[in-house]
């Protein structure tokens, strides 16, 4: 009889075959997940964006931040509610909710006029106080807006991309699923 | 146990090496490692039945509480039983939550068709029982071995066995340039390879 260091031709090929089931996690998520190993940028960072699924905490041995994922709850668009991200086809204005421990997030995605003039994005934090800048990174750039008194930020005209929304308060950060905006998507 | 005569590289460090080069802030120690458990750990929610959206989550749950527990896992050379293990763990924790929302919900509508019922769309409350993360564990194994072998010894291999639906013979032979009578040879090298090559995993 074979051992597990041993196997026989068959067993081999078993394994192979049952092997076929296993899957790759997503180039983007096990990027991430590198993002947030020991030895990374200090916690008060613009740290790399995180997951786009269920609210979850990451507390990192010693950090002084605690980052929370935010998940999409809600979507005018097309994209399934747990889509990993927008892929903005329609016209008008799309609109998403995401929810973040005590926060909810109201992200606008609407053409900035022309076609081909590029993308507004908007967007309200509502509920629990404590949030005061955005980032929005992507596309090899970063951008920072002060909430408003409101709670209310918006960056653009946005060329198509992939982009990371990341709120920001003191000890918090919630990091949004990454957004797709698609270079095809022409205005209305 | 002493690697047979023209083994695979055993180059690659193993994981308590890589777990203690984690310890020490080495980011590509960590990049390595969650390199080679990610189709493992990545594969034990979709098992259990979860979307791809709840497997992102578990995902990188269980990846981030391994940094959290670096310092503290007593065996580093098991890191992949820990992360099995976790990520299993995390399975049951969303499941568990999803059950709760579940509940609070309610019936569904007595004119709902079934495809509407929410307790209808839940995973099996208790997947993944031990002998099948240990068989995840094996599969994973000997997809880490094949990655050890000359080009086209793994191009052989994964035509032969990983393609779905098997290609025939002829096909492979067609795709790999070699005689549709060699491939029983072929196969048994190959299959030597691969079996030398899981001493090193």
């Amino acid at each position: 009889m074979s051992t597990p260091q041993d196997p026989t031709d068959e067993e081999l090929e078993q394994l192979l075959r049952a092997s076929r089931t296993l899957q790759d996690a997503p180039d983007w998520l096990v990027e991430r997940v590198i993002a947030l190993g020991p030895g990374g940028a200090p916690a008060t960072a613009a740290l790399p964006s995180l997951p786009p699924t269920a609210a979850a905490v990451i507390a990192g041995a010693g950090a002084a931040l605690r980052r929370v994922l935010a998940r999409l709850v809600a979507d005018t668009g097309s994209a399934p509610p747990l889509a990993l991200g927008l892929r903005a086809a329609g016209v008008g204005t799309r609109q998403l909710l995401y929810a973040a421990d005590d926060f909810a997030i109201d992200l606008h995605v609407s053409a900035a006029g022309a076609a081909g003039a590029g993308w507004i994005l908007s967007g309200q934090s509502l509920g629990a106080p404590g949030l005061n800048e955005v980032r929005l990174s992507g596309e090899d750039r970063e951008q920072r807006v002060p909430l408003s008194d409101d709670g209310e930020f918006g960056f653009g005209p946005l060329p198509a991309g992939r982009w990371q929304l990341t709120l920001v308060g003191a000890g918090l950060q919630i990091d949004l699923p990454p957004l797709d905006i698609a270079a095809e998507a022409a205005p209305g | 146990m002493t690697p047979p005569d023209s083994a695979p590289s055993t180059a690659e460090p193993d994981d308590a090496a890589l777990v203690a080069r984690c310890r020490a802030g080495d980011r590509l120690a960590w990049a390595a490692l969650v390199r080679r458990y990610q189709r493992l750990v990545y594969t034990v929610p979709r098992r259990a039945g979860l979307s791809e959206a709840d497997a992102a989550d578990v995902f990188q749950t269980s990846f981030a509480r391994l940094v959290e527990h670096l310092h503290r896992i007593d065996d580093p050379g098991r890191v992949r039983a820990w992360l099995v293990t976790t990520a299993r763990r995390e399975c049951l924790r969303l499941l568990e939550q999803r059950r709760r929302v579940v509940d609070l919900a309610g019936p569904a509508d007595d004119d709902g068709e079934a495809d509407d019922d929410p307790l209808a769309r839940l995973p099996d409350p208790a997947p993944l029982p031990e002998a099948q993360l240990q068989a995840l564990q094996e599969q994973d194994r000997v997809r880490r071995a094949l990655q050890r072998l000359d080009a086209r010894s793994r191009a052989f291999v994964e035509l032969m066995f990983l393609h779905d639906p098997p290609l025939p013979y002829s096909e492979i032979a067609a795709r790999l340039g070699i005689a549709e009578g060699s491939i029983g040879p072929t196969r048994a090298r190959c299959l030597d390879k691969l079996r030398r090559a899981l001493c090193t995993v």
